[in-house]
């Protein structure tokens, strides 16, 4: 006897091979594939959500800036006293929807009344003196950039070198790298109330004034390649040339330290020409770090090579290459960015 | 269900497919004047809406009656998000959106509604189709819906590893190529669903005549013939 559908209340399953079963079988496969599908996408989203909620900063990472500083300008107040205006740049990363902004910088090491330190959102009217795009988007960050302006003041006498013409001004830079004032922390207030202190790497504001038998070289200072190294490198041997004392000055990789560059002539290390007959150099700068890995790649360089010359008269005068390693960073990748944020934390920790 | 659905059930599904067809369309196309969308997804959403309303008026499947709510929800979530980006166009201050959190779940919700709500239409269709005896039409429509699925999980899949890997074009190329031929298929689905349903048999005046179908055949000697409409 068999069984009535109508009276069990559930329908016979229909039988294998029908058009029903087929047709059954077809929905069962399209109801899978949407499972799948689902899964898929729903995984995708919840796992990156998942990985955004991990990545993010717990407050805006400032970038490492090893920067020498020379004033852009000098303003003479008629008081007796001198300002030197530094511009510096300080890029940091943040999360993409931080909405607060900077709203002051102060530099702990500099605390006096010879510094007054403004700062702005947007580049200030000194434009060129200042590097970097106001905002760039990285991925779930946001690569922003503060332009600080810093005002020392100093003595009319000390700025113009003395009643020496210039001696004692050229012997403080000599071996002004020690007796600069330099800054290593800032102190930032955001407009969401927030105060932070950030490590910012080491800043040097070097002496200005006295250009009087003084060359300038200003070198390229912009960044043409990924990593700012090639062209900067390219820049400096052409800056070291137009002085006519350095033909055929190469800049290659210090050894054995290989995060150094070394800058040679013919052959000879920069250093080792003080003493040559013709031109007596006094002191050079002529190692600084190489933009190799993300640490680096990401880091501010401004620095300069100050090369103090004695020519046979027994006169001293500088070649002061200007703005030799000015590397901006450029705007990272959304991995490069992390990767950077990471070696940050290692070495932080 | 209308009268005229009754009457001319082909002319109201193909009616409603061809909407479906145009609403898909529109959903392709991310035309912008400055910052803001011409068409922005709720327009093409609100367009398949109305062609699913027009489906529903021939056949009351309760798969097209969730595709319809979950059009609608997407309708709301697309028209919220167009209000908030003329807000902050406006400038008013409104958190950034950018890469966060929430933005990644939202994404991940509205991409879930919309496969979930497209595959109820088709697998509804098939439905219809099955019962209208269109076996083939059937089968087309749900391989072409598996199709639809696969390439929009790529898409999604593509489109997350462009976001984190930015310096490598490939990932975004391939989120694109999938999403876009995901949409085509569709498009492809809905236009050989009008056109099945263009040449279906209608009871309408000025119609063409009501083939016989086989079961209609096999009972001549008595039997009602059964209006596919009816049974659903």
């Amino acid at each position: 006897m068999s069984k009535d559908p109508n009276k069990s209340g559930t329908p016979e399953p229909p039988a294998s091979g029908s058009r029903e079963a087929v047709l059954q079988r077809k929905r069962r496969v399209n109801r899978i594939w949407l499972i799948v599908s689902l899964c898929v996408t729903a995984g995708l989203a919840v796992g990156m959500a998942a990985f955004l909620l991990a990545i993010r900063l717990p407050e805006p990472l400032f970038l490492e800036v090893y920067a020498d500083l020379r004033p852009a300008r000098s303003q003479d107040y008629g008081s007796g006293v001198v300002a030197w205006e530094y511009a510096l740049t300080l890029p940091y990363l943040t999360n993409a929807n931080d909405s607060s902004q900077v709203t002051s910088v102060t530099f702990p090491e500099l605390e006096g009344d010879d510094y007054r330190v403004y700062c702005s959102t947007t580049p200030p009217a000194m434009y060129s003196l200042f590097s970097g795009a106001a905002s760039q988007e990285v991925g779930a960050y946001s690569l922003r950039s503060v332009y600080v302006t810093i005002l020392r003041h100093v003595p009319a006498a000390e700025a113009e070198g003395g009643d020496d013409g210039g001696a004692a001004a050229s012997e403080a830079r000599t071996d002004g790298a020690d007796t600069d004032p330099a800054f290593q922390r800032a102190r930032i207030a955001f407009s969401d109330g927030r105060e932070m202190e950030a490590a910012l790497g080491d800043v040097r504001l070097g002496p200005g004034g006295d250009d009087a038998g003084r060359t300038v070289m200003y070198s390229y200072s912009g960044t043409t390649s990924n990593d700012g190294t090639t062209s900067n490198l390219y820049a400096l041997e052409y800056a070291l040339a137009q002085t006519g004392v350095f033909t055929g000055a190469s800049v290659t990789p210090a050894v054995p330290d290989p995060s150094l560059f070394t800058v040679t002539v013919n052959g000879t290390p920069l250093e080792a020409l003080a003493g040559d007959s013709c031109s007596r150099i006094l002191s050079a700068h002529a190692e600084f770090p190489s933009p190799g890995g993300i640490r680096e790649r990401l880091t501010q360089y401004a620095l300069s090579v100050d090369c103090w010359i004695q020519d046979e008269s027994g006169g001293q005068s500088c070649v002061c290459l200007v703005g030799l390693l000015n590397h901006t960073p450029q705007t990272p990748s959304f991995m490069e960015a992390l990767a950077y944020i990471r070696e940050r934390r290692e070495g932080a920790a | 269900m209308t009268l005229a659905s009754i009457q001319d059930p082909g002319g109201t599904m193909a009616r409603g497919y061809r909407r479906c067809f145009w609403g898909t369309f529109l959903l392709l196309f991310h035309v912008n004047i400055g910052p803001v969308p011409i068409f922005p997804d709720f327009v093409g959403l609100l367009v398949l809406l109305s062609g699913l309303n027009q489906l529903r008026m021939r056949a009351g499947s309760p798969g097209l009656w969730r595709a319809a709510v979950m059009m609608r929800i997407l309708c709301g979530l697309s028209a919220a998000e167009f209000l908030l980006l003329l807000i902050e166009r406006n400038g008013l201050p409104l958190p950034a959106s950018g890469l966060v959190p929430l933005s990644a779940l939202y994404h991940g919700l509205y991409a879930c509604l919309y496969l979930a709500a497209v595959y109820e239409i088709l697998n509804a269709s098939c439905e219809i189709l099955a019962i209208d005896r269109l076996d083939a039409t059937a089968a087309g429509t749900g391989r072409r819906l598996r199709i639809f699925l696969v390439l929009s999980s790529l898409a999604e899949a593509g489109l997350w590893a462009a976001v984190l890997f930015t310096q490598v074009q490939a990932p975004l190329y391939a989120a694109l190529a999938s999403g876009l031929a995901a949409r085509v298929v569709l498009l492809a689905c809905f236009a050989h669903l009008r056109r099945a349903y263009l040449d279906f048999p209608s009871l309408a005046p000025n119609a063409p005549p009501f083939p016989p179908g086989p079961e209609e055949e096999a009972g001549a000697a008595g039997e009602v013939p059964s209006f596919p409409a009816q049974e659903l």
